[in-house]
């Protein structure tokens, strides 16, 4: 780190503020749990931290970051593959290493506040499923005792909910400045 | 169902294993159709991390800064626990050598259960099987048991569990010397510096929990389940840091390889170094790594884990059980604010089903845990969650969200919780539903035991 570069924790809070949102974005695009996402995003801005005598300032600094997140996330993938219950999907291997090249080409930028602006040009009933489903956590046959309707429509709905929040994603990223 | 379905009925948690290998299949032979299914699960996490609030990002990142500062503040007060960086610690080498030489031959002479001057740093807490006596206090000097195990308290808040045939030395509150058996150790926070030696490793904690293992070939084998540890191989000073999921061997003839990490040693004292002391029905231990709860996941069990180490209470903390009986709706609560300054042990039970298998019938999981020392208080409200959340560790187990706390209704959807009249045991019957993902607080006295 250069000498320009204050080490109080007003400084520290505005590097985090400013970076949050992409290494959170470049995290939770690569793991399922999203708590766990939540804490290697933190984890890579305990690392800058430690290491803040050894940054250059002069370089911009996202790269580095996304090199962290992207060392803890390998790292975690291969520790997870130990875990005794819950197992490992052939499904997911088969799609892992294609959604991560998909992320890295398409997912650059200010991904949740494309969310949110894509969740905004909802209806209210497709909105309303998205915040059951992925806020409240209900699973579909809650959805379905609530709201009515089947099985294989409810999922297949969800389905189509989920490609056309992520080209719409797509699409506000390709027009926003990098973040 | 056509490969779309399988896709959409995969992603949502709906799909049966036979089903998954069709669907295997499908996405193997058409890449184009492998890119939707990889946006899909792109869109999904994306819209996972919803459930999580963002709001407070920076603080938790500050506070957990702010927290590692304190302590190596803590540490760099305190002289002794000072890790010394090879290659000084190298340089003095052959003077710890020959200091441990002397504190053996001390101890031999001294003959256990005399100690050098008579001061104590000690305390037995847990004994199973062995002819030591919870409650005994303990100073310099070697120790020895034949079968069984036991747990000890050093006075600066290390908690050290044995498996015998152990043979091993008390040297200071902050170094023990292992000879023979198993062993695992929890150093909280301000204890860092805690290390023991074996015939072939010296290994300092660096504010972690670990074990120690010692094969029939000399070898010590170190492991890490939470923090980090550095491990040296004393005569050619190499040194290694090890952190959680690691472990490494070194061998008496002075190498220090890395290897998997294998917890099956650590299987039958993990009970008694969590300081847990039986359970029935659906409660499954923790295993001592990943430490990270939200990884556990499984249709039919109650997992429980350790949350955090050992401390004592900076600020009160809020229960809403803390009386014997039952609670199955809210008039049943018994809310207690616990003072500052009480030890206490954190415990985080979790209910998490599998997300990929459909559950065609309800179940409800009940069971029983017995801790070795009493239950303080039970957190079951998420108010009380969220005010407890990071004050025993930093790691996340989904507390604060809303949709984790009991339903405490008095019908066949409802969760129940009782506490035994010797507050020792708490039982639990969980609706077990798809939406369930039930986290407990359990707060333990954690005093020394008097005699």
């Amino acid at each position: 780190m250069s000498d320009s570069l204050p080490s109080d924790l007003s400084a520290i809070r505005q590097i985090v503020e400013e970076h949050q949102s992409a290494i959170r974005a470049f995290v939770s695009a690569r793991l399922d749990d999203p708590f766990e996402a939540h804490d290697l995003a933190q984890e890579v801005f305990l690392i800058m931290w430690k290491q803040l005598d050894q940054l250059d300032l002069d370089q911009p600094l996202r790269p580095w970051l996304l090199g962290v997140a992207n060392n803890l996330v390998r790292k975690h993938r291969r520790k997870s593959r130990a875990v005794p219950v819950g197992g490992n999907d052939e499904v997911l291997n088969l799609l892992d290493g294609r959604s991560e090249k998909i992320a890295e080409a398409t997912l650059d930028g200010p991904v949740f506040d494309a969310l949110d602006s894509c969740l905004a040009e909802l209806g209210d009933d497709a909105r309303k499923l998205v915040q059951m489903r992925y806020v409240d956590g209900l699973d579909i046959r809650e959805i379905r005792s609530q709201i009515g309707g089947k099985h294989s429509a409810m999922t297949m709905k969800l389905h189509r909910l989920r490609a056309l929040l992520f080209n719409c994603i797509q699409g506000k990223l390709k027009g926003a400045p990098a973040a | 169902m056509n490969r779309d379905e399988l896709l959409a009925a995969w992603l949502d948690g709906e799909l049966e294993d036979d089903a998954r290998a069709k669907l295997a299949a499908h996405l193997d032979s058409d890449a184009e159709f492998a890119d939707s299914g990889a946006q899909q699960l792109l869109a999904r996490r994306i819209l996972n991390s919803l459930q999580i609030s963002e709001d407070e990002f920076a603080d938790e990142v500050l506070l957990s800064i702010s927290d590692r500062l304190q302590n190596e503040i803590s540490a760099a007060a305190e002289p002794k626990r000072k890790i010394i960086p090879f290659p000084a610690r190298a340089q003095f080498q052959w003077l710890a050598s020959a200091a441990a030489v002397i504190l053996l031959l001390v101890g031999i002479w001294q003959f256990w259960p005399s100690s050098g001057n008579g001061e104590t740093f000690v305390s037995i807490v847990r004994v199973e099987g062995t002819d030591l006596k919870v409650g005994e206090r303990k100073g310099r000097g070697p120790v020895e048991f034949g079968d069984g195990m036991v747990r000890i308290l050093f006075d600066s808040g290390v908690e050290v569990t044995l498996q015998g045939p152990a043979e091993f030395e008390l040297v200071e509150d902050d170094r023990m010397i292992l000879s023979a058996g198993l062993l695992t150790a929890n150093v909280p926070p301000g204890a860092e510096g805690f290390r023991v030696d074996t015939p072939t490793a010296q290994v300092t904690d660096l504010g972690t929990a670990f074990g120690i293992h010692l094969g029939d070939d000399g070898a010590s084998h170190v492991s890490v389940f939470d923090g980090e540890v550095e491990v040296e191989e004393p005569h050619s000073g190499i040194t290694k840091m090890l952190t959680e999921g690691e472990e490494v061997v070194v061998t008496s003839n002075q190498k220090l390889e890395s290897v998997s990490l294998d917890l099956t040693p650590y299987e039958k004292m993990w009970p008694v170094s969590t300081g847990i002391k039986g359970s029935t029905g659906s409660f499954e231990l923790a295993p001592p790594w990943p430490r990270r709860m939200p990884l556990l996941t499984s249709d039919e069990h109650v997992f429980v884990a350790p949350d955090g180490y050992r401390k004592s209470l900076e600020e009160p903390l809020k229960v809403n059980v803390s009386k014997p009986g039952a609670v199955a709706v809210p008039d049943d609560l018994s809310p207690k604010q616990i003072p500052a300054g009480t030890p206490l042990r954190s415990y985080i039970l979790h209910y998490r089903p599998e997300i990929e298998a459909p559950r065609r019938f309800p179940i409800r999981l009940t069971g029983s845990i017995t801790f070795d020392q009493p239950i303080a208080g039970v957190i079951v409200l998420n108010p009380e969650f969220a005010e407890s959340a990071g004050r025993f560790s930093k790691r996340k187990t989904g507390e604060m969200h809303p949709r984790r706390e009991l339903e405490l209704v008095d019908d066949s959807k409802g969760d129940r919780v009782e506490l035994s009249a010797d507050m020792r045991t708490l039982t639990v019957d969980l609706a077990g539903s798809r939406k369930a993902f039930d986290v407990i607080r359990v707060v333990v006295d954690a005093s020394a035991p008097s005699k």
